[in-house]
């Protein structure tokens, strides 16, 4: 058949290349802001949009679908066209998915450090942005598929099944996982409550790291490092099973992330085996990438994008490797809620992410500008501090993880906690922390390497279209033909593919949450939990504002240290009416879930505006503009219309009532800080500068009346009756 | 109907045995896609895998010197 010209679109390519650059400096910049609040709490003290619990958010986000998810298309819209040998089926849909997507980062980045989130981890934007991200990855996906459908060339290479997986799975994902109702235009509540939530929520948030940070990173693996090493991949055959493996597993392993919690004991014990068989296909595509170089180390040695590529490879096995066995619940029991886990993920980002993204860059954008790169020497050098950055990262977090778990659980040999005070563990491991920002520092700089030597290189030169050529493919019959064997058919079939795709990720998230939510012995009922008071809802709405769950937990395990320091461990039932859930993944400060009663209201009021006031050591941030926020009541009765429809049970009359009700307890909260002199206190005199001021009409209140509410219907059930 | 599938599901037992059979059905197609993959012919194996290759339009440019 004659041969068609064709051009394959290069443009959006660049672009993407450098959003790519330019939220990748932004996402690891936010990250040292982050990491430098250890050693300087209240350098930002004040300025609520850039605080620790709005910034974090922040900085996971952008570095995910910021700087990853910008490199996924740059190398998915690339070696798509080639591979297939037709231009992207839609330039519209093309622009649509590129300024979408940086529409909906732009986005992001305005509204978390407003504290406009859901609060639920990797998901926190709220519903008008979950809506667009919504569109702009059917743009993606449609754009992708279509491409599929009118190819040039018959089989479909194993790095678009890995595209295809992400686009369908990651549509899934983020609809189910983000299903709320809008109370306004800026608050939703997720329609999921406690371990429902949970189940949910770490089903999505384990496979976004399986779907966004891995599938389609391995599908520039196995385009790019074969590209790079000159040489094909190692084996195909191990690449098919590698494919169909790790997506059917990877999907079943989310609730690893709830070992020990209230969720049903099935479902962990499915996330622990899951987890565990999770390492042979993982471990299948690590050993297909490292062995494609075989014969060709010495080529290791000379070109840094192969230095990239391998250390990216062996952070993915590494990564793979920890991830199972921290899946162990004995393993898991001493790693959870510590900063072990930070460093377990951070081998994944910085090492296999951004390294296999820093490598294709440097493979990329001399071809796509026809030239060469500027400095191989300054490459070499990124490859240095970016390694040295990795390993000054990881280290100093695993020891912190390691301490942190052998100083919570340390008992003296009479039965009492060697460490009650959780002050201690947080100042035993400030130095890790100091060495992490070192870390951190070193990786950035390499990263400011790649950007000078990347402008350096393309300085003088512009990209244009490539022109191919290749025959319109012959029709062939839709059956399978003789002697063609199955997965050489299934490869020709883009859509059925696709959808086989769907149904093997689709299968481990049916059979994990729909029994979890419709089996109703799974989450029993108890009747002392009552729906929150509307002030009490106004502080947890606040608390989630600011990123609260960031570093402290609503979970307790039921382990001997965890109830003998924070109280009874928890239980599903507690859990019925939080929408969203607050177990939260990391314990920089205490276990919140039984906080109610333990201390008076005027601790709270002064910790707010000053921790170290109330805690020596502290590293919590100062949330002085809670104190002088004007407490808004004015859509209480939306919120709690919108609790009504996801299934907490406010009458009409609560709802009716819910401002003379705030009044009232915001009163007797009031009350109880004027009976303690609260006008005395520092936090009252420099927040107010020496004026009077209505107290009940400030936010402070609302958080107070939550907090102090934590854990009460359970252990106190006749105080939170009487409310 | 709906309602039929509702009442079923949230009353039904043994959630767990869904896994076991998901589990089974797994390997079950595991073994069976060894088998498949393991008789791919090597001339198709070798095409496929050097598909990468076939771009001649890609410039090329060493970036090690």
């Amino acid at each position: 058949m004659e041969k068609e010209k064709f051009y394959y679109d290069d443009k959006i390519v660049k672009l993407f290349a450098w959003a790519t650059i330019i939220w990748g400096i932004t996402a690891f910049t936010i990250g040292l802001m982050v990491a430098y609040f250890y050693w300087f709490p209240h350098y930002t003290s004040g300025i609520s949009w850039l605080s620790y619990g709005r910034l974090r958010p922040l900085h996971t986000n952008s570095a995910i679908f910021a700087f990853v998810g910008n490199g996924i298309f740059t190398g998915a819209y690339y070696s798509t066209q080639r591979l297939l040998k037709t231009r992207m089926w839609s330039d519209l849909l093309s622009k649509v998915n590129f300024w979408g997507w940086q529409l909906i980062i732009v986005l992001a980045a305005i509204t978390l450090p407003l504290g406009i989130t859901s609060s639920k981890e990797y998901a926190e934007l709220e519903w008008p942005i979950d809506i667009l991200v919504a569109l702009v990855w059917v743009a993606f996906t449609v754009n992708l598929i279509m491409t599929v459908v009118k190819r040039r060339v018959r089989h479909i290479y194993v790095a678009i099944w890995f595209y295809l997986s992400t686009a369908v799975t990651i549509a899934m994902l983020y609809i189910f996982n983000n299903l709320e109702v809008p109370a306004t235009l800026f608050k939703s509540y997720s329609v999921y409550s406690g371990v429902e939530d949970a189940v949910v929520q770490w089903w999505y948030g384990h496979n976004a790291v399986a779907f966004f940070l891995t599938t389609p990173i391995l599908g520039l693996m196995y385009y790019f490092v074969p590209k790079a090493a000159q040489r094909p991949i190692y084996s195909y055959r191990l690449s098919i099973i590698h494919f169909w493996t790790l997506i059917f597993i990877y999907i079943w392993a989310g609730p690893h992330h709830l070992l020990y919690s209230p969720t049903p004991e099935w479902a962990q014990v499915l996330g622990t085996v899951f987890s565990l068989m999770l390492i042979f296909p993982s471990w299948g595509g690590m050993i297909n990438g490292l062995l494609t170089l075989r014969g060709a180390w010495d080529k290791v040695r000379e070109d840094p994008i192969l230095k990239f590529f391998v250390v990216a490879v062996t952070s993915y096995g590494m990564s793979t490797f920890e991830g199972p066995m921290l899946s162990f619940k004995s393993l898991n029991a001493i790693a959870h809620f510590t900063d072990w886990i930070i460093a377990h993920v951070h081998v994944g980002t910085l090492g296999w992410n951004s390294f296999i993204i820093s490598g294709m860059l440097y493979w990329l954008i001399p071809r796509l500008y026809r030239t060469k790169i500027y400095s191989v020497k300054w490459m070499n050098w990124h490859f240095w501090i970016g390694t040295i950055g990795i390993l000054l990262y990881v280290i100093p977090m695993y020891i912190a993880g390691w301490t942190q778990a052998i100083m919570w659980k340390q008992f003296n040999p009479d039965g009492t906690l060697k460490y009650p005070e959780f002050m201690d563990t947080v100042t035993a491991i400030l130095p890790m922390h100091w060495i992490r920002a070192i870390g951190g520092t070193l990786y950035l700089t390499g990263f400011i390497i790649l950007i000078w030597n990347l402008v350096k290189t393309v300085k003088g030169h512009t990209v244009e279209d490539t022109e191919a050529e290749a025959a319109p493919l012959a029709p062939v019959p839709a059956k399978r033909q003789a002697g063609e064997d199955f997965h050489n058919w299934l490869e020709r079939r883009g859509v059925l593919f696709t959808i086989l795709t769907l149904v093997a990720t689709a299968i481990g998230g049916a059979v994990e949450i729909i029994p979890t939510i419709y089996v109703k012995s799974n989450i029993p009922k108890i009747a002392a939990v009552k729906p929150l008071t509307p002030l009490e809802q106004l502080g947890r709405d606040i608390y989630v504002r600011e990123g609260c769950y960031v570093c402290h937990s609503q979970m307790i395990r039921p382990f001997r240290s965890e109830v003998e320091r924070f109280g009874p461990y928890s239980k599903a039932g507690e859990y019925v009416y939080d929408h969203p859930f607050q177990w939260g993944s990391k314990r920089t400060g205490p276990d919140l879930m039984r906080e109610g009663g333990k201390r008076p209201n005027l601790w709270h009021f002064n910790h707010m505006y000053d921790p170290t006031s109330m805690m020596d050591g502290s590293i919590m941030p100062k949330y002085t503009w809670i104190l002088t926020n004007d407490l808004d009541v004015s859509d209480i009765q939306a919120r709690m219309k919108a609790l009504r429809t996801v299934g907490v049970p406010y009458s009409d009359q609560d709802i009716s009532n819910a401002q003379a009700a705030i009044e009232q307890q915001a009163k007797a909260i009031v009350a109880d800080l004027e009976a303690n002199n609260v006008e005395k206190s520092p936090a009252y005199q420099m927040a107010y500068k020496g004026n009077k001021v209505d107290l009940s009409k400030k936010e402070i209140v609302a958080l107070i009346a939550y907090l102090q509410r934590l854990g009460m219907d359970t252990t106190k059930p006749h105080q939170t009756a009487q409310r | 109907m709906l309602r039929n599938i509702k009442h079923y599901l949230s009353t039904q037992e043994g959630a767990e045995m869904h896994d076991l059979i998901v589990t089974v059905i797994f390997f079950i197609i595991f073994v069976v896609m060894l088998y498949l993959v393991w008789r791919m012919p090597k001339h198709r194996v070798d095409e496929l895998k050097n598909m990468p290759f076939n771009d001649q339009n890609e410039n090329d440019y060493d970036t090690t010197k």
